[in-house]
């Protein structure tokens, strides 16, 4: 398959709304993603950053349940972007290096571009219980899940489903093109 | 009221118990919106496993709520939150209908 321009896939990416149920992720897909999030940029290219992916469809559904945000069906594939807090130093164990969390942003990134170039659909998602899925994942205890990746291939949405048109930001409203007028 | 017995299965009652629970523990710090999604869900989710088991009016509540509520709340994604409120009064109104015209309970 030939992967999209990287612009064009930045413009036409967007966030899951419904993943088709009857199909799996291939492994060396998933692998390729995973390595397209290896890539990303990292504070002081630290690289405390560990994943944590799931294809099982009787565990989705099991975390699933401890996951309010898993709102756009039961995607069929995980892939968990978590914290490993022991790899850090002394600012990240405190928990207060931002740009520990920022990583997890540019990891998710990467690989939301990857699968939308490889013909998948992605969203990230953080609304799940840390603690289940701790348990559900058998997670050790330095290992700390932050964001969370849906992957699967698109659906179309239920033909009841109303698509509801976004305000849209040009990007002229987000750029202040010189300082900011002074007081 | 009279009062049938409505039994959840244990799996039912699970995923109803761990849903609101993450819900809860989720929304401490989410987006104060999500809270309206996560109790349309779980009504919906309640709808869903309910309905099969009920009947007459109340059937067809639940059937109805099961149905339109995750197309009425997808309003609140767009401008149409005041069409939402409206829905959710209506369906308020039907329940309270259901509840009056029920017979005292033993």
């Amino acid at each position: 398959m030939m992967a999209l321009d990287t612009l064009e896939a930045i413009r036409t990416r967007r966030v899951a709304k419904y993943y088709d149920q009857h199909r799996s992720v291939p492994e060396d897909t998933l692998w390729t993603i995973l390595e397209a999030a290896r890539w990303a940029p990292t504070g002081g290219n630290m690289r405390v950053h560990r994943f944590v992916c799931v294809t099982d469809k009787d565990l989705i559904k099991k975390i699933q349940l401890f996951f309010p945000g898993m709102v756009a069906g039961l995607p069929a594939a995980l892939i968990f972007v978590c914290i490993k807090w022991d790899l850090a130093g002394y600012n990240c164990l405190i928990k207060s290096y931002e740009e520990v969390y920022y990583d997890v942003g540019s990891y998710t990134q990467n690989m939301l571009l990857a699968a939308h170039a490889m013909g998948l659909v992605a969203g990230p998602m953080t609304s799940f219980s840390p603690e289940a899925m701790r348990v559900l994942l058998h997670l050790p205890d330095e290992i700390d899940p932050r964001l969370c990746v849906g992957l699967g291939f698109p659906a179309e949405p239920p033909a009841h489903m109303p698509r509801w048109p976004k305000k849209k930001l040009k990007v002229e409203d987000l750029v202040q093109w010189r300082p900011y007028p002074g007081r | 009221m009279t009062s049938t017995n409505v039994t959840l299965s244990e799996d039912q009652a699970i995923e109803l118990m761990a849903y609101i629970l993450s819900s809860a523990q989720g929304l401490l710090k989410e987006p104060e919106h999500y809270a309206v999604l996560r109790m349309v869900s779980a009504a919906d989710r309640m709808a869903g496993m309910w309905a099969p088991k009920a009947s007459g009016n109340l059937a067809r509540f639940l059937e109805d709520l099961s149905q339109r509520m995750p197309v009425e709340a997808a309003a609140t994604q767009g401008d149409e939150i005041a069409s939402f409120e409206r829905y959710l009064g209506q369906k308020l109104g039907e329940l309270a209908q259901i509840v009056d015209e029920r017979k005292p309970t033993e």
